[in-house]
């Protein structure tokens, strides 16, 4: 093994984001690893994994004064990777607040460690930043133009937090950056905006339009981001699951009641439902069911080592949990 | 370890819409569903072979708690939950199996559906042999197998010629190939239309698709007219 850190007493890592369910499943597969002597646990509150080599640190990324407060951290704690994943999994009302987060939050950080560098940085993002446009291709690769989306601003901080990362990267190459791009995460205990969206039992179609979507099992995503922390590998990543298939089968997969509606309906009705607080996906959401965001994998094959172990169809049987293999998520990997 | 065969890693091809299949609630015995839930801890909870081993950690208090934190850690989905109150698996069943008619579960990168694909083929063909007639020479001239650039030009209103190229191949070359034609935006943005296009073989023309179709040694049409050719 090229245990080079080792040699120094092993590897010290900090998380931010240890409530996520990434951050979760990160601190659990590193406490079982032994070349990791401390970890570092970064949110507003206390993740249940703490104990034994996971130390929790409360943390508030919208303070003015956190960057200081992170340096001074990770300068006596002597970290060598950084993993950043204090995102939002579900699109809020409180909108300032979530820009003060992701995007601020993102500044705050990339100013602590300017100061100390890391060996090490990895960001945790989302396919979503490609944004949903008819001209995308089927399979968009890392060096696609991150588009966003005109009005989401769910979107639109995690485009603007990837593109401070990206002159982080260029502004100190002695720190090992690495973007894992996601698709949207689904699995029996993960909750961000797709399974709210596919837990309820009727789905608004866009009349005539059925893209192909691509999701990723949560267990595969929380095997990359560990494998992401793992390696050298630098740069951008889209971490996808195998396969895709049109919306309407995956609906009818699901089991769930497909309402066709034409656009212009549904731009109102969604606008007014999540005006209302009623829904949980904003009107900008719908560009997602009418356009392709499809993810290509293979330099997370190739350069990161990283390939998905479940199929589209079973992520959706899995995230039903009406699958034979239910409670299989225990995913045991041979590797890690 | 009973079977070696991972049960996960299955490439997701089987047909789990049968009429008995006892993987599947069916509404009939939900009643120990319980117990049945419960079934997959079976090969980790091998009771040791000390004889004087007796199985009280799995009474019933200690499998509520197991079930309650294996509930308490799933994602509280409301529909999920009244399904397991209500013997309407059956109902749902039926619903989900009625809702993939005529789809299929696996499609390819690009979106192609042999299952959709099989629905329209009657009208291609009688396009194909009663309407227009067609007569298609040279195709021994596409290879069996490899990728290859079929270039055509478009001729009528309606893009007819390149479903009539992808069936020409499809019913008359001896490797029975299917050709992906590349299909301009405005055609494949159609409402109804681009969905259907996409299901049954068409690509978005784009240089990045075309390049990854080659890649894939796959048959490729393009018709450089574009929609000028469309009148």
């Amino acid at each position: 093994m090229p245990g080079a850190p080792a040699s120094i007493g092993g590897r010290v890592v900090a998380v931010t984001g240890a409530c996520t369910y990434l951050g979760g499943e990160l601190l659990r597969r590193l406490e079982e690893d032994p070349r990791y002597t401390r970890v570092l646990a970064l949110d507003v509150r206390a993740p249940s994994q703490v104990g034994g080599k996971i130390e929790f640190v409360k943390l508030d990324l919208t303070q003015p004064t956190v960057d200081g407060e992170l340096a001074t951290l990770l300068q006596q704690a002597k970290i060598d990777t950084f993993v950043h994943g204090a995102f939002l999994s579900h699109p809020t009302h409180a909108a300032e607040w979530a820009h003060e987060l992701e995007d601020v939050g993102t500044m705050h950080v990339l100013n602590a460690c300017a100061a100390v560098e890391p060996r090490r940085f990895v960001m945790v993002s989302s396919t979503l930043v490609y944004g949903a446009h008819p001209k995308n291709p089927n399979f968009l690769t890392e060096d696609a133009e991150l588009r966003g989306h005109r009005d989401s601003r769910f979107v639109n901080d995690k485009v603007r937090a990837e593109r401070q990362v990206a002159r982080f990267a260029s502004e100190h190459p002695a720190v090992e950056v690495c973007v894992l791009r996601f698709a949207p995460i689904l699995g029996p205990t993960v909750s961000n905006m797709y399974t709210r969206f596919f837990s309820r039992v009727v789905a608004p179609v866009m009349m005539g339009h059925d893209p192909l979507m691509q999701f990723v099992h949560e267990q595969d995503a929380a095997f990359a981001l560990a494998k992401a922390v793992e390696s050298h590998a630098t740069g951008p990543f889209n971490i996808i699951g195998k396969g895709v298939l049109p919306y309407t089968t995956v609906l009818a997969l699901l089991g769930r009641v497909p309402v066709p509606m034409p656009q212009i309906v549904a731009r109102q009705l969604t606008k007014m439902l999540w005006a209302t607080q009623i829904v949980g996906s904003p009107p900008s959401f719908l560009d997602f069911l009418l356009y392709l965001c499809v993810a290509d994998g293979s330099r997370a094959r190739n350069v990161l080592g990283f390939s998905p172990r479940l199929s589209i169809k079973r992520t959706i049987l899995d995230f039903l949990g009406i699958a034979p293999e239910d409670g299989a998520t225990d995913i045991a990997r041979a590797s890690v | 370890m009973p079977d070696d065969e991972d049960p996960i890693i299955g490439d997701g091809e089987e047909d789990w819409f049968g009429e008995a299949d006892p993987r599947v609630p069916d509404g009939r015995g939900w009643a120990d569903s319980t117990a049945r839930d419960l079934d997959f801890l079976g090969s980790e909870f091998e009771p040791p072979s000390d004889p004087g081993y007796t199985p009280a950690s799995l009474d019933d208090a200690a499998l509520r708690e197991l079930e309650r934190r294996v509930e308490h850690n799933r994602t509280p989905a409301f529909p999920i939950d009244l399904r397991k109150r209500l013997p309407l698996e059956a109902v749902w069943r039926r619903w989900r199996a009625l809702a993939m008619w005529g789809r299929s579960d696996v499609v390819d990168d690009f979106g192609r559906d042999p299952r959709a694909t099989a629905r329209w083929e009657w009208l291609f063909e009688f396009l194909y042999s009663r309407w227009f007639r067609v007569e298609a020479t040279g195709l021994e001239n596409i290879p069996d197998r490899g990728r290859a650039l079929l270039v055509a030009n478009h001729a009528g209103t309606l893009p007819y010629d390149s479903a009539m190229v992808m069936h020409a191949v499809r019913r008359d070359h001896p490797a029975r190939r299917d050709v992906r034609p590349l299909v301009e935006d405005t055609v494949f943005h159609l409402p109804w239309l681009g969905p259907i296009m996409n299901r049954i073989g068409g690509v978005r023309a784009d240089p990045a698709n075309a390049e990854r179709l080659l890649e894939k040694d796959e048959l490729v049409a393009v018709f450089p007219e574009g929609e000028k050719g469309m009148g």
